[in-house]
């Protein structure tokens, strides 16, 4: 139980200690970096531009000039889900901001203090666990205009009262920890108690769960696309992309879905291993020894 | 006769439970504490003396009773006046590592009271906390760390060193050495007793052991189930336990020596749930010395050593007080 | 021929750190004790000595990262298995059974108390229910729980923390084994409640000539209720004898300073000099474990440490022992 101070040797040697405790997190963050790196990088390393459209070379197979082959306007695949990767990010993360920006304070208050702000947080969850999401999503981003800020605007919304009851969750379990009777104790009053003690541990807990709303987050905006609201062609944008692409799966020209396809299932699945990962590691950490 | 400290005046406090009805963990207690004094609670399971510790630093309020702190009335004092006044009264828990935020240096966490209470600068404030980690014996290396990195004993020091940084006039220990080891726990209580001795601090310990209660404390109170059965100075108590469920408890115990002839009195069934609660003396359902007057009413307190100043004198919650002290005597001689 | 034999037992736990360097901690160095039929052995130690680490090898219960580096345990003449090999017959459950701390976590919560008694009569052979049924209830009236027949069909979440002990007892006696092995078995009790169950386990033992280990930190339990002691620092038993004999003389110093701790002889003495910190498993010092902490060490203290004979029974491992009163 005592504590030894072991200096890593290696620069590599974090890592490796990190990847053997949880090989999940390091797969998922490799994923997500992988894309993060394509989105930042997306026009230096995309070999065309994602619109030009070579009107006589369309829907020529991988290989060749096209890697990922052209689609229905001649397009370059490759470059499209390339960029495609800027437009999961630019909603995502805009929109997670968003989620953490309301659903962070309304979880820790209606955590901390219950009361009415509890109630109507926990009945407006009630209300979005009867509804299927993808409607009303669907049914605000139509009437709002069908733009990419709406359609982050209602992601980021929609996510917000989930995130809150996580963070809600995390503030019940840390009130009634001993601490937060000390830190009373000792004189804090209550805004003190929530901002310097409760906070940063309610954050922790509820870190693993960004991730899984990220990736709902990119599931859902190319879902949207996908029915046709918010994001239209020729915008390289994967759920469009798919909906092109499905078109000409019947005719035999996979390759215009597939891409797309596999871009965003690997990326959400990245986050999503992210996740999984990273409640592995916030575990309390196991102690020395045993007796 | 000096005022108290602080005292506690007909004290309740009750939880709701199953199907609605209430459970008085607390049912009715009056205490007062002498500053400078060191008084002891023990009980066992469902005594309520944790809870008296909550009730008496106000970190859960009172269904009924008084709480007066040097002759003021705090029972139902506002949150803000009531922080203002936590730096006289101060709590250490039974488990440190739980007892500190774990996001926290142990250096901050001490710093805590003074940046709250005090208008001492940063530079202050840093002096102040090293200070106190020589007081209470730890290397000054450790204030960095997290509560993680430090070992138990270590870790209560810390608290011991945040309950003290705001010199308080009450502390109240709630099984302070309880989770630790052995060897550690005589290192703890020394420091306490230290510190008593160097600041005047009263100091109320809560355990369930009695021998580390025999060793701290002047004056020393049973409780059973949520009421004071008997109270008195710790040394006469301990010679000469008056109360059935007293000697019951004292009979109880090991003590680390071989030699010692245990004379252990019959134990007659289990604590009664707090649903369930017999009538009359709360003793009743378990006692060998149970008559029917015994089940209509909580016994009047009668004081033994009538007497001595009032602060010190021995009372016992039973009907059956003369012949309490013959029943040890001849179970004695059976044994 | 003694019933049970434990030869310089050495387990080590092999992790990884952090920064994925191999640690090792070395969890037991050179464990040797023996038990005779009959005999309580109390087994003391604070947190990290290694006791309940002991217990889980004579249970032949071993498993990675645990890894027996040497030593051997021999039981009624046989030698145990030290790692759990399934299909092995080993007499862990039969002749040697283990009473588990913390009540409420270690009985099954699905199954009732009566169904659990006799589940584990069938595990070691007992194929007949009704001689199952009847046995569970005789044990349950050994140990002093009320009305057993109806007890027979209470869910563990009705049973109060004593009452949950006992059923423990009864079952770790069910099967009548040879050694009876008793894990802290008070903690979380009442005082008052704990003094009973002590006297019950301590009656049943000695009615049926079992032998037992008591895993304690507690001091008292073992000066009332075992013949013989061993305490344990870091892994290693440093003193270890009857009982009467080790608290006379505590010849160890480390012996010495636990029964100085203790509120009593505080009481006494006063408060002896404050206490080093835990030994650190991954980085024990050569020679003797306890040297860093000794206030009598010297230099013949960076040696191996002996095993010195004081009396018959009782052996220190001091190069400078005190000397007995």
């Amino acid at each position: 139980m005592s504590a030894e101070a072991a200096t890593p040797s290696h620069w590599l040697a974090y890592p490796l200690g990190l990847a053997r405790r949880s090989p999940t997190f390091v797969v998922g963050l490799g994923i997500v970096l992988f894309f993060l790196g394509l989105a930042l990088l997306a026009p230096v390393i995309a070999p065309f531009n994602p619109t030009q459209s070579f009107s006589y070379e369309v829907l020529q197979a991988p290989g060749g000039r096209f890697f990922f082959g052209s689609d229905g306007n001649g397009m370059d695949v490759l470059s499209r889900v390339i960029h495609g990767s800027r437009y999961a990010f630019g909603i995502a993360v805009p929109a997670g901001l968003i989620m953490v920006g309301i659903g962070l304070p309304l979880g820790l208050l209606a955590g901390y203090k219950g009361g009415w702000l509890d109630e109507a947080l926990l009945r407006t969850l009630d209300v979005l666990r009867a509804f299927p999401t993808i409607i009303l999503a669907l049914a605000v981003v139509a009437a709002t205009g069908q733009s990419l800020v709406s359609m982050v605007v209602v992601i980021g919304l929609l996510d917000s009262p989930i995130f809150a009851r996580v963070v809600r969750a995390e503030v019940l379990t840390l009130r009634s920890s001993t601490f937060v009777k000390a830190a009373i104790a000792v004189g804090n009053p209550s805004w003190r108690v929530m901002w310097v003690h409760i906070l940063p541990n309610a954050i922790l807990g509820a870190t693993a769960q960004l991730p899984m709303r990220m990736a709902w987050a990119v599931r859902i905006s190319a879902t949207l696309a996908f029915i046709g609201v918010g994001i239209q062609a020729p915008t390289p944008e994967w759920g469009a992309m798919i909906r092109q692409g499905a078109e000409y799966v019947i005719t035999g020209e996979w390759w215009v879905a597939l891409f797309p396809g596999l871009a965003l299932m690997t990326l959400v699945l990245g986050f999503n291993l992210l996740g999984d990962g990273l409640t592995d590691l916030l575990d309390p950490k196991r102690r020395g020894v045993g007796k | 006769m000096n005022r108290p400290l602080i005292e506690l005046r007909a004290v309740v406090k009750k939880f709701p439970a199953e199907g609605g009805a209430q459970v008085s963990a607390v049912d009715g207690v009056s205490l007062n504490i002498q500053p400078g004094e060191s008084v002891g609670l023990v009980g066992e399971s469902g005594s309520g003396k944790s809870t008296l510790g909550l009730l008496m630093t106000r970190l859960t309020p009172v269904s009924s009773g008084q709480i007066i702190f040097d002759g003021q009335n705090i029972t139902h004092l506002s949150d803000d006046a009531m922080r203002q006044l936590r730096s006289q009264i101060q709590m250490v828990f039974q488990d440190p590592w739980g007892a500190l935020n774990p996001r926290m240096t142990v250096g901050r966490s001490m710093a805590e009271p003074l940046k709250l209470h005090t208008r001492l600068t940063e530079v202050q404030r840093q002096q102040a906390v090293s200070d106190l980690a020589d007081r209470v014996h730890l290397p000054k290396a450790s204030l960095q760390r997290f509560p993680h990195e430090l070992s138990g004993g270590q870790l209560q020091r810390v608290c011991i060193a945040r309950a003290i940084a705001s010199k308080p006039r009450l502390l109240v220990l709630d099984e302070p050495t309880s989770s630790l080891d052995l060897s550690v726990r005589a290192g703890i209580l020394e420091l306490l007793d230290t510190i008593r001795k160097e600041t005047g601090v009263a100091l109320l310990l809560i355990s369930h052991d009695l021998e580390t209660v025999e060793l701290m404390t002047q004056r020393l109170l049973v409780l059973y189930l949520g009421r004071v059965v008997e109270q008195g100075p710790t040394r006469e108590i301990f010679n000469q336990p008056a109360h059935p469920y007293t000697q019951t408890l004292m009979s109880a115990n090991l003590p680390a020596d071989p030699t010692v002839v245990l004379s252990r009195l019959p134990n007659v069934g289990e604590i009664p749930s707090p649903l369930n609660l017999p009538a009359g003396c709360l003793f009743s359902s378990r006692c060998p010395l149970v008559r029917a007057q015994c089940q209509q009413a909580f016994p009047a307190f009668s004081i033994l050593n009538g007497s001595v100043a009032h602060s010190n004198v021995h009372e016992v919650a039973c009907n059956r007080v003369a012949d309490a002290s013959h029943w040890l005597t001849r179970t004695h001689q059976n044994s | 021929m003694s019933l049970l034999s434990v030869e310089d037992l050495h387990v080590h736990f092999i992790a990884r750190g952090i920064n994925n360097q191999l640690r090792t901690a070395k969890a037991l160095n050179g464990v040797s004790f023996t038990l005779e039929p009959g005999q309580v052995l109390g087994l003391v130690g604070e947190t990290g000595a290694g006791k309940s680490l002991t217990a889980l090898a004579l249970l032949g219960l071993l498993r990675p990262p645990a890894k027996v580096v040497a030593g051997k345990i021999q039981f009624e003449g046989q030698e145990l298995g030290l790692l759990d090999q399934p299909g092995h017959r080993s007499p862990r459950g039969k002749s040697i059974t283990l009473i588990p701390q913390s009540p409420k976590t270690s009985l099954d919560p699905t199954a009732r108390i009566g169904d659990q008694l006799i589940r584990i009569q069938r595990e070691h052979g007992q194929t007949d229910t009704a001689k199952a049924h009847a046995r569970a209830i005789e044990m349950l009236g050994q140990v002093q729980i009320p009305d057993p027949v109806q007890r027979m069909k209470a869910w563990p979440h009705e049973l109060s923390g004593g009452m949950a002990q006992r059923v423990l007892i009864a079952a770790g006696l069910i099967n009548s084994p040879r050694l009876v092995i008793a894990d802290e078995p008070t903690t979380g009790l009442d005082l008052t409640v704990q003094a009973e169950v002590l006297d019950i386990f301590k009656r049943l033992v000695t009615a049926n000539g079992m032998s037992a280990i008591i895993i304690t930190h507690d001091l008292g339990i073992v000066a009332h209720y075992c013949d013989r002691m061993a305490v344990m620092f870091a892994g290693t038993i440093i003193e270890e004898g009857p009982v009467n004999q080790v608290f006379g003389a505590q010849s160890h110093p480390y012996t010495q300073s636990l029964i100085a701790s203790t509120p009593k002889q505080i009481a006494l003495h006063g408060f002896a000099s404050a206490v080093g910190s835990p030994p650190n498993l991954y980085d024990l010092p050569s020679g003797c474990v306890y040297k860093d902490r000794c206030p009598k060490a010297q230099a013949v203290c960076d040696t191996r440490l002996p095993t010195l004979d004081l009396e018959s029974g009782h052996r220190v491992r001091c190069h400078l022992p005190n000397h007995p009163q």
